[in-house]
């Protein structure tokens, strides 16, 4: 029997997206679309609520018992294909969460390009979302992969999505060329895999591959299914689509990629190399793998992002790098580093989210995205100098904001495992972003702004921005309560 | 020789409602910015009878239930109430609750801080009335009382030092209050950076307790007091001290206190006379078990407190800013209470910290309502004969003297004071045999010197005639009642607040004392060869030194004016000394500010400015700006050249991981 419970975000997500576009159908070409808005919001938050609901009723703490059909067991479907356990609900939280502030910051982006096919982007956003989601319960290859291109073609489609602007069409292009090549990596890998295990369930493929001693085709398969999903989440050396297509994508969709993204491919991550792989053969060269990737991440993503003068291109080199500092903890493994990859991946979340999203507000008022143009931004909307600021900082790792304990998670997950050197020089690097990350909140905080008319935004945008600062400070004093989920979530990958 | 007691199997009892004591007035300030905030906006215009009613309304809410707690507390005194509120910090070995302790210490604290609090804030409302910072004021004075009740009833070092820096912080913004006068912003300052110094110490005490104990929890600490030796217990104990010594003025960094009295006066009352300032002293008592290991640490603080107090009284003789003379006698009674503390009598040290905030805030408060009369007026020397005209005020400091001078058996600081100065002597040192001799002679000299100028202090103020402006004699009105009723309150407070510990040497029950004893880990001091039948006569002596005092200085600046002046000029020398502080600023000045100025223009000038930036980084900038081209030429826009690097990428990974 199916157990629907563990995919009713997807179907809230899915269902949504249908809704949309049935409703566009009744719409006349220039009204203001207001109910599919509202149908996109009511849909994430309904996943959220579901999946509230669901873990709530797994850890045995939910309220309404009604709800929890089926106590405390862990919803398994498919065959034991799909399982939504607490690692893969933690996920599915950052996921949604991006999503939903993915359609608020869309919703500033329609007003000022009104001829924006409206229900066709909300749709298409919600399906990669849809995605995602499912990615992060997928427990079998094959799952793995098509969730994965779900979530991936949208994006291409996403980032074309200004058919009229030169740069979004490159951008989409780009994207579809240099994702198609990547996918068709992680693909060869797969097969490998499947070829050595006969098998495509994650958790039988490491059984399998327990007893195997490490073989260059071995080895083969897994630095092609690294390459492949590198590419996803933007680690040197398969960066080099990310600024081009985050500086040329709609500021939703940069957003979007940013961060629910990412969390998507580090889901993969998690689930195939710590559960599939994680065997004496392998383990040694992916983690060796992986060292090279986060440190020239890191690296890279930091020296390039110096000169930038495109906001949106300074924040792709910067997720660059950030994806750099979470392959840190990811490699170090284990309880204490997933635990961190999974605590930064939620700081994460907040910073890059708020930040795109006083862009996105910027950009609707001044029409650019040039750090020059964010002189004393301060002056005209003193709550997105607070954004900027305590964002920007956050990301930098600056005390007492959240990205400081964050990063003290992750590189101290590293330093146990007795990777200093790269904790080293994650720390090192951390201090040569600040210079990029206070450059643009020096222009936004000390210049004279040349047009001192003040940013309007909406109470809703207003709510948010407050939320993810008092979130991203609170979370720097205390970061125990979240902590403590993503213990709960890392754990669950080990029982 | 000390005896020390073993640590007992204490019985918790589980309270839920303890975060309620701190929580109502954070709500308060909560409250208050919030409104402060909007109406600084021109969003909503709040009246500012809202302001006053929220703040007060959340300290007197929050002394009514600590009063509660307490009654019920002291049913069974043995059981302390704790309640475990979050876990705060937890990364692998480091792990701190963030938990609330009511014992017999805290509980005494908290009532007595939440008590006073609610009589300043409601005097504030007068005294406050028509400023234009009213809201602000409020927010942070209920601030200020959320984070020092934090400070009393944290049962960790961590959670304690969180309201360490509160009342730090929250001093700061106080005394700054006008901050459009650069003096007064300048003395807002001065505090932060001296009590900066302080805090560098305590931060030094907190890991070192962390690094040998592993711990913050003070009950655990307690429990695992073997860890420390003789050496690491002094060690961490003359850290602490630097920290008490910085948030409670005494000697060396003193300095900023006398500054602080540019806030506005109900602040002098609350922070730097009656609560914060007294932190230092808590803090002692507090890790009372570890001050016990070090003989060296607390005899030192024993020393630098009799000598700070004796310094601090013989300043306070020739200032002529009514504030002045009180902070340099806070200074000066800090002083007694770190005597206490020193002696190993810490529920002495904490008898005095109590009468001293009741008759100090009452004089603070007094001394605000002169001011308020006078127009802002603090310089006795143009003050006089104000007993007939404002006469509530004037009954209000007549009670802080005579609590403060000792002249009055059983009032006010008679007993604390005579408590300290008893187990001064009676202590015996292990290390000086002579020193408990050598500290009662100095406290008592002191005790003259305190009646001296609190005398003359009234004398100018409130006898004689007056020798102030005509214009402002002329508008010499009475302050409202909301400010002479918590005067009156406190001053007649007081007069009984010692009955609290009334010796049992004379017959009293000494009820504090006993209260307090079981907590603190000391079981009994034998007499050092002085017969227990000495205290009263002891008593009696200083009864007697305090009358000579006063005296004194009525005869000398009451009666014959010659006398004073005569005094003035024989000893012309010794007074400009006085005036001039004993120069401590001016020495600072030169010597530890001087150094640190050009250490930080080296720093700035040469090490960072000229090599690091000029050289160093301006290389650096090249080099990266260099790579930085060079990865740009890479980044070409084209996806040929993209899905090549990809592919070299992989096939280079390919290599390394295949070949090795």
């Amino acid at each position: 029997m199916i157990q629907y419970q563990a995919f009713l975000p997807e179907i809230w997500l899915v269902g949504a997206a249908f809704l949309v576009l049935i409703f566009e159908l009744f719409y006349k070409s220039n009204s203001d679309r207001g109910l599919l808005k509202a149908v996109a919001v009511v849909g994430v938050v309904g996943a959220l609520l579901s999946l509230g609901c669901e873990l709530g009723c797994v850890s045995g703490g939910c309220p309404v018992q009604a709800c929890c059909s089926m106590g405390t067991t862990v919803p398994t479907a498919f065959g034991g294909f799909l399982k939504t356990d607490a690692l893969a609900a933690f996920f599915k939280l950052i996921i949604l969460l991006a999503t939903l502030l993915t359609l608020l910051i869309s919703f500033r982006y329609f007003k000022a390009n009104p001829t924006f096919y409206v229900a066709e982007f909300i749709a298409i956003i919600l399906f990669s979302a849809a995605g995602a989601s499912v990615l992060t319960s997928a427990q079998e290859i094959i799952t793995l992969y098509v969730a994965l291109e779900t979530l991936t073609i949208s994006s291409y489609l996403l980032a074309a999505f200004m058919k009229k602007d030169k740069s979004s069409n490159e951008a989409g292009m780009k994207y579809l060329l240099l994702g198609a090549f990547s996918s068709a990596l992680l693909l060869f890998g797969f097969s490998y895999l499947y070829g050595f295990t006969g098998t495509t369930v994650i958790a039988d493929i490491g059984k399998a591959l327990a007893t195997q001693v490490s073989s260059p085709l071995l080895t083969l398969a897994v630095i092609m299914i690294v390459a492949g999903l590198a590419f996803k989440i933007s680690l040197a050396p398969f960066h080099m689509w990310t600024p081009d297509v985050y500086e040329g994508s709609p500021t939703p969709v940069t957003a979007f990629l940013s961060v629910a993204s990412k969390t998507a491919g580090f889901a993969a991550f998690v689930r195939l190399f710590w559960v599939g792989l994680s065997v004496p053969a392998l383990q040694p060269t992916w983690i060796g793998l992986f060292a090279v990737l986060a440190v020239l991440s890191i690296i890279l993503g930091n020296l390039e992002a110096l000169p930038q003068r495109n906001i949106k291109r300074l924040m792709a080199y910067s997720s660059i790098a950030q994806a750099g500092y979470i392959s840190a903890g990811f490699l170090a493994g284990g309880q204490l580093g997933l635990t961190a990859v999974l605590f930064y991946l939620f700081v994460y979340l907040f910073a890059n989210m708020s930040v795109f999203l006083a862009i996105a507000i910027v950009n609707g008022k001044t029409g650019t995205d040039q750090i020059e143009d964010y002189a004393g931004i301060w002056k005209r909307s003193p709550l997105i100098g607070v954004v900027l600021l305590v964002g920007l900082l956050s990301l930098a790792g600056v005390p007492p904001f959240a990205g400081f304990s964050g990063k003290w998670y992750l590189f101290g997950a590293a330093i146990s495992k007795g990777y200093t050197w790269i904790a080293l020089v994650g720390m090192i690097f951390s201090v040569v972003s600040l210079y990029y990350y206070l450059q643009v909140a020096r222009q936004a905080l000390v210049s004279e702004p040349k047009d001192p008319s003040p940013i309007e935004m909406n109470w809703v945008e207003r709510a948010v921005l407050v939320i993810s600062v008092v979130f991203i400070v609170t979370l720097g004093f205390w970061p125990t309560p979240v902590m403590q989920m993503a213990q709960t979530a890392a754990s669950s990958l080990f029982n | 020789m000390l005896k020390l007691e073993h640590f007992q199997n204490i019985t918790y009892t589980h309270s839920d409602w303890l975060w309620l004591i701190a929580a109502l007035p954070l709500l308060g300030a909560f409250l208050n910015g919030f409104l402060t905030l909007l109406s600084a906006r021109k969003v909503l215009t709040v009246k500012p009878w809202v302001n006053a009613l929220i703040a007060c309304g959340a300290s007197i809410a929050s002394f009514i239930v600590s009063w509660e707690m307490f009654l019920s507390f002291k049913k069974a005194p043995d059981s302390p109430w704790v309640q475990d509120l979050f876990n705060w910090v937890e990364s692998a070995a480091f792990h701190v609750n963030f938990s609330f302790e009511l014992n017999a210490l805290s509980g005494v604290m908290v009532v007595f801080i939440t008590f006073v609090a609610s009589l300043i804030h409601l005097y504030s409302i007068g005294y406050m009335k028509n400023d234009e910072g009213f809201g602000r004021y409020f927010t942070y004075l209920n601030l200020f009382l959320f984070s020092m009740l934090v400070l009393v009833l944290g049962q960790d070092l961590l959670v304690l030092f969180l309201g360490w820096e509160g009342v730090g912080f929250c001093s700061y913004l106080l005394i700054g209050f006008w901050f459009d006068d650069v003096a007064k912003a300048e003395a807002g300052k001065k505090a932060i950076i001296v009590n900066r110094i302080g805090d560098a110490g305590f931060v030094a005490g907190l890991l070192m307790v962390f690094a040998l104990a592993g711990t913050f929890n003070f009950n655990e600490l307690l429990a695992h007091k073997q860890v420390f030796t003789e050496t690491t217990a002094t060690l961490i104990c003359l850290f602490f001290f630097i920290g008490a010594a910085g948030k409670s003025a005494q000697i060396p960094l003193y300095i900023w206190l006398p500054d602080a009295m540019a806030g506005p006066t109900p602040v002098s009352a609350l922070i730097h006379a009656a609560t914060m300032v007294t932190a230092g002293v808590y803090l002692v008592a507090r890790l009372d078990f570890i001050y016990v290991l070090a003989p060296w640490a607390s005899t030192l603080i024993a020393v630098i407190g009799v000598l700070t107090a004796l310094f601090a009284a013989t300043i306070a003789l020739v200032q002529t800013d009514i504030k002045k003379v009180l902070a340099y006698s806070t200074v000066s009674q800090l002083g007694y209470m770190f005597l206490g503390v020193g002696v190993t009598s810490y529920e002495s040290g904490i008898f005095h910290l109590i009468t001293h905030g009741f008759f100090k805030a009452c004089l603070f408060l007094a001394a605000g309502s002169v001011i308020h009369s006078l127009r802002g007026e603090q310089d006795i020397r143009k003050m006089g004969g104000l007993l007939k005209h404002i006469p509530m005020t004037s009954l209000g400091f007549l009670l802080g003297w005579i609590a403060i001078a000792g002249i009055l058996p059983t009032c006010g600081g008679f007993f604390s004071k005579d408590e300290i100065l008893w187990r001064a002597l009676a202590t015996p040192n292990p290390i000086f045999p002579l020193l408990p001799e050598v500290l009662y002679v100095i406290a008592l000299f002191t005790s003259f010197l305190t009646a001296f100028y609190m005398t003359r202090l009234i004398v100018m103020v409130f006898f004689g005639d007056y020798r102030g402006d005509r214009e402002v004699y002329e508008h010499l009105h009475e302050s409202p009642r909301i400010m002479t009723w918590p005067v009156l309150a406190l001053g007649i407070g007081s007069m009984f607040i010692g009955w609290i510990g009334v010796p049992t040497a004379i017959g009293g029950a000494d009820e504090l004392g006993k209260f307090l004893d079981p907590l603190f880990h000391l079981s009994t001091l034998d007499a050092n060869g002085v017969s227990p039948k000495l205290e009263p006569i002891l008593m009696l002596l200083s009864f007697l030194v305090a009358w000579a005092g006063v005296a004194l200085a009525w005869y000398a600046y009451g009666f014959k004016h010659s006398v004073s002046k005569n005094l003035a000029q024989t000893f012309s020398g010794v007074k400009k000394v006085l005036e001039g502080k004993y120069y401590v600023d001016e020495f600072y000045q030169h010597t530890v500010v001087a150094f640190v100025k050009a250490i930080a223009r080296w720093v700035s000038q040469w090490l960072i400015e000229g090599l690091f930036v000029g050289r160093l980084v301006e290389l650096g900038v090249q080099a990266v700006t260099r790579t930085a081209q060079a990865a740009k030429q890479v980044q070409s826009g084209l996806v040929r050249a993209y899905l090549a690097y990809i592919a070299a990428g992989a096939a280079l990974l390919i290599y390394l991981f295949l070949h090795s």
